[in-house]
């Protein structure tokens, strides 16, 4: 159906519907649902009007067809009709800023609920609010008439307790519904009908709306403020995690702590271990070498010196290379030309420089591979690589050391060297003899390189780059 | 009422009852009521929950360490303090957190939680950054406290379930009220595992450096802390490349952390290099360290009056009077004797210190894993001519049965040449210098001497033992004061020989005999019963006979070399 009068006609039929509001209260205050059947027509207005006007279902227009009876009973609830009136545009003024919210097709129910808690909610002391449910109670049961059920769900408890609440009514009023009705319709009559407030109601709600998000603002500040804070917390927390690219080191070498006299397989049938002394190591047929590092840098005099009475004139293999002492040379010489290790003699290196030292070559017969094993020394802290050029090939050495970076440790490698190379690297390394005996051009015998743990040469010994 | 109206009312009546409320919209009506009825729930939830939590916590008690955690293992040091090794059933001993250097416990806070030292014992925020960090992948850092982590290590028996889970939470609030932080921090680190066997700091330290706590490096401890998260895992550092190089990225993540929360300078942070490890499983060193062990762990465990059993658990620190050092050269240079065909070469070696009794080298096998006989203790050696020198004194107790005994072990001949070189005062040999537990001293060794030979008969011994022409050594080394070779057979048919060397400060004895394989003894053991068969045993038993010592090398000569080269490497150790 289309809208029709009720939009042109608004003010009209407000009043009108009014004086007929009027005159069947007048005598429906005789009867016991004058107002009931007025309340129904209006409710009939009001699901009509859905159909109706199903697209101007505005605040304005639901406002003005409930304002007379709305007065009306707000007029049985409070006590004057000014107060009434305040009660009322209270009312509204709340369902227009909800109005989203109200379902369009109950809006009696909700403006009457409305209604209802707002006059609830302006009763202060208990006793008081006791005394308004009553009244309430009464005029929504017996004036309106409404059913227990509406009424229960209008004051938001339970039938059981809307009984309750209607027999002490009663009660405390003193008579029976019939009475109640008598006395509330002399009450409504009282009424002057008026005209719905609209712009007030509108800056009312405006000014509803406003407070009700200042609220709801600042409650959602007080509890997200700490959780951000939090938050923020956190991340600066897991910042710092990343990690923060410190100098990169070269890839380093395997360096192993060891234990005094602990035995370290370092080859097949050969053992390395490192007493507070030096470097020992036992291989299949020799089972007892040691290389010696002294603290104090120089040959004691004393038993040991007795044992290599060159030994003075060994110099500490350094960066230039060594003046080596010819018959101790000449000595290891021969021995390495046999293919063996080095003498079980101790041997004594300084450690008042970086320097470095063969300590033994050992041919392992089963791969034709070479077990390449010295010291090094006067290093500050501990190595980061030892690099090891012999026969044309470079390797990494694995390094020991003692605990507490005593500043010298043990190098070792097996390499896949003929017999011929490994004497050249030994002369190379060990006595800094250029080019190799023989002549091979190139890059000489061999050399042993210490880094440190940025890449730089602490020692050399040997030929070559 | 007038009809009419009373129809009308009816009629009204029945339009209102036959207009139902539709359903929907009587569901909407009581929206609101709904929702306030569920909030109201939902807090009367809520705070039953936080009651029962109070009340929970109001009943949790902190419970005592359990003794498994807490056990610790007795540790071993040489007379220098270096490691020999330990007895017990966890390799794990409590240090006190002074001991541990503030860097080492900021790495592990750095680590693990690092608001340990400001939260309550548990960290909400802590258990929602480790939930972040498993949803994005980032560096794992667990949602437990290290008070939580404490308290599940040590004081909760190691099941794992939620409400285990809950029990641990209220233990750590509570703990965290009642102890102090240093006092948690403490009690975590000398609990938590590290891997490779070790729990707590000190054996961490130890089985990763090969130091002590107090030694531990920045990097180091930077390490250890990384470790922490998956010991089993990290245990590989080192050896296993993939592991060293998440550990690795472990280690620069705590040590950013410990640069940005100040606990290490800038400097500092650069200069960090990552450490080396120890191997694992470490290089074989127990060949000789279980005799000494043995012995010293008896010694001690009868000095304190407990069981050696007692001991191993007790936490104990041991200091022995051994010489590791010259000890592991001892045992390099009697390896090098090619040994007997036929037969098995037994060398037994003991270096007492005269008037003191401390034994400073105790030889009495090459490999406890295959003889766990200490010869030096426990053997009978023939003694032959070695005795000639004291036959016909009268020695004092304990050495009065000895010039007429036939087969001394080795300690006790030691010991009476020590008497001599003291000029008659004869020390009961000891091993245990002291031994500590809980940093007090429990026990400390006097020496026990006694008189057993006057000074002019010392002498008269000494100068007979001294009196025989020393050989020329061919290595240049130095002979003891008194140089003396004696032993049973002779010729090419020696049985035993013992020489010993000796000053005033050390007595070196060394014996050399050789046993073979006797003939088995069959021992039948029969269950009683109806002579079934399985009850019935047959034990073979392995008896060994004295045998002939090989002429290959000379034996005489092969121990007078030895006794020279360990006397010259105790006496060039002693001048360092």
């Amino acid at each position: 159906m289309l809208p029709t009068s009720h939009d042109f006609a608004s003010h009209d039929f407000a009043s009108e519907h009014l004086a007929r509001s009027q005159d069947g209260r007048a005598q429906d205050g005789r009867s016991q649902d004058g107002n009931a059947q007025d309340g129904r027509s209006q409710d009939g207005n009001a699901q009509d009007g859905r159909s109706q006007d199903g697209t101007s279902h505005t605040f304005a227009v639901c406002a003005r067809n409930r304002w007379p009876r709305l007065v009306v009973t707000a007029h049985l609830l409070a006590d004057d009709l000014p107060a009434a009136e305040e009660l009322v545009r209270r009312t509204l003024a709340r369902v227009n800023a909800g109005w989203r919210r109200v379902p369009r097709n109950d809006v009696d129910f909700h403006m009457q609920r409305e209604l209802v808690r707002t006059y609830l909610r302006g009763q202060r002391r208990p006793a008081a609010r006791r005394a308004a449910r009553w009244r309430v109670v009464l005029v929504l049961r017996y004036w309106e008439g409404r059913s227990e059920a509406e009424t229960a769900q209008l004051l938001g408890c339970s039938t059981g307790a809307l009984r309750a609440h209607a027999k002490r009514a009663l009660k405390a009023a003193g008579t029976d519904p019939a009475g109640v009705r008598k006395s509330l319709a002399r009450v409504a009559a009282d009424v002057v009908p008026s005209v719905v407030p609209l712009d007030d109601l509108h800056k009312r709600a405006g000014a509803w709306r406003r407070r009700r998000t200042a609220v709801v603002a600042t409650v959602c500040a007080a509890v997200l403020a700490p959780a951000a804070f939090f938050a923020v917390e956190r991340i600066g927390d897991d910042g710092a995690s990343g990690s923060s690219g410190t100098s990169s080191d070269m890839t380093s070498g395997p360096i192993r702590i060891v234990a005094p006299g602990e035995r370290v397989k370092a080859a097949p049938g050969v053992e390395v271990w490192l007493t507070t002394d030096g470097e020992h190591w036992s291989e299949p047929g020799n089972p007892n070498n040691f290389r010696g590092i002294s603290e104090d840098g120089f040959t004691e005099t004393g038993a040991r010196a007795q044992e290599e009475p060159v030994d003075h004139l060994r110099k500490p293999t350094g960066a230039e290379g060594a003046d080596g002492a010819a018959p101790t040379a000449e000595a290891a010489e021969a021995s390495e030309a046999a293919g063996k290790s080095e003498g079980s003699g101790k041997e004594r290196a300084d450690t008042g420089r970086p320097g470095l030292s063969v300590a033994g070559v050992n041919a392992n017969p089963a791969d034709g591979s070479h077990f390449l094993t010295g010291l090094y020394y006067g290093v500050d802290g501990d190595p980061g690589r030892v690099e090891v050029r012999a026969g044309g090939k470079k390797m990494t050495a694995s390094v020991l050391t003692l605990a507490g970076s005593p500043g010298w440790g043990v190098w070792y490698v097996s390499a896949p060297l003929s017999a011929a190379d490994a004497k050249l690297f030994l002369a190379a390394v060990e006595f800094g003899a250029a080019g190799g005996r023989g002549g091979a051009a190139g890059d000489g015998g061999g050399s042993v390189t210490v880094y440190d743990a940025r890449g730089e040469v602490l020692a050399r010994s040997g030929t070559g780059e | 009422m007038p009809s009419n109206l009373r129809r009308r009312a009816r009629r009204l009546k029945q339009r209102a009852v036959s207009r139902r409320i539709p359903l929907r919209v009587r569901f909407r009506r009581g929206r609101g009521r709904r929702v306030r009825r569920l909030f109201i729930a939902f807090l009367v939830l809520i705070a039953t929950l936080c009651g029962s939590v109070v009340v929970a916590y109001k009943l949790t008690v902190i419970p005592k360490a359990h003794p498994e955690t807490v056990t610790q293992s007795t540790v071993f040091l040489d007379d220098k303090g270096a490691y020999l090794g330990r007895r017990g059933p966890v390799d794990r001993q409590d240090v006190p957190l002074a001991q541990v250097p503030r860097h080492v416990q900021d790495a592990v806070i750095a680590a693990e939680n690092r608001s340990f030292r400001t939260d309550t014992g548990v960290s909400p925020r802590a258990i929602a950054r480790a939930v972040v960090a498993t949803v994005t992948g980032g560096e794992r850092q667990g949602g437990s406290t290290i008070t939580q982590q404490y308290v599940k290590n040590a004081l909760l028996s190691p099941e794992q379930s939620l409400s285990r889970k809950a029990r641990e939470a209220l233990i750590a609030v509570k703990l965290d009220r009642t102890r102090s932080k240093d006092e948690i921090l403490e009690g975590y680190l000398n609990t938590v595992y590290f891997g490779r066997g070790a729990a707590g700091i000190k054996a961490a330290a130890r089985n990763y450096f090969d130091v002590d706590p107090k030694d531990l490096t920045v990097s180091q401890g930077a390490a250890l802390a990384s470790i922490v998260n998956i010991p089993s895992y990290y245990e590989k550092a080192g050896s296993d490349p993939k592991v060293t190089a998440k550990l690795r990225y472990r280690w620069e993540w705590v040590l950013d952390a410990m640069a940005a929360s100040g606990a290490i300078s800038a400097e500092q942070r650069d200069g960090a290099r990552f450490p080396a490890f120890r191997f694992y499983p470490p290089g074989a060193t127990e060949g000789q360290r279980q005799y000494l062990i043995d012995v010293a762990a008896k010694e001690a465990a009868d000095r304190l009056g407990i069981t050696e059993d007692q001991l191993a658990r007790g936490g104990y620190t041991v200091h022995t009077t051994f010489d590791l050092a010259l000890q592991d050269a001892t045992n390099e240079l009697v390896k090098e004797h090619p040994g007997g065909k036929g037969v098995r070469m037994h060398t037994a070696v003991v270096a007492i210190e005269p008037g003191d009794g401390a034994v400073r080298l105790l030889y009495g096998g090459s490999d406890y894993a295959r003889q766990p006989f200490n010869d030096a203790v426990n053997g009978a050696v023939e003694a032959g001519t070695a005795l000639e020198p004291l036959t016909r004194m009268k020695l004092g107790a304990p050495l009065a049965q000895l010039p007429t005994a036939t087969a001394p072990t080795p300690l006790t001949l030691a010991s009476a040449y020590a008497a001599v070189a003291a000029n008659g005062r004869y020390a009961a040999p000891y091993t245990v210098t002291k031994i500590i537990r809980d940093g007090r001293t429990v026990h400390t060794a006097r020496p026990d001497v006694r008189d057993v030979l006057s000074e002019k008969e010392a002498l008269v011994a000494s100068k007979l033992m001294a009196g025989r022409p020393l050989p020329a050594s061919p290595l240049g080394l130095t002979y003891p004061n008194v140089f003396f070779t004696g032993g049973a057979g002779g010729g090419i048919t020696r049985r035993t020989v013992w020489s010993t060397g000796y000053d005033s400060q050390l007595a070196l004895t060394l014996a050399l005999f050789a046993d073979r394989p006797g003939k088995h003894k069959q021992e039948q053991e029969q269950e009683q019963g109806q002579g079934q068969k399985q009850k019935q045993k047959q034990k073979q038993k392995q008896t060994s006979v004295p045998a002939q010592l090989p002429n290959e090398p000379s034996p005489a000569s092969f121990a007078e070399q030895t006794v020279l080269r360990i006397w010259n490497e105790a006496r060039s150790d002693q001048s360092r």
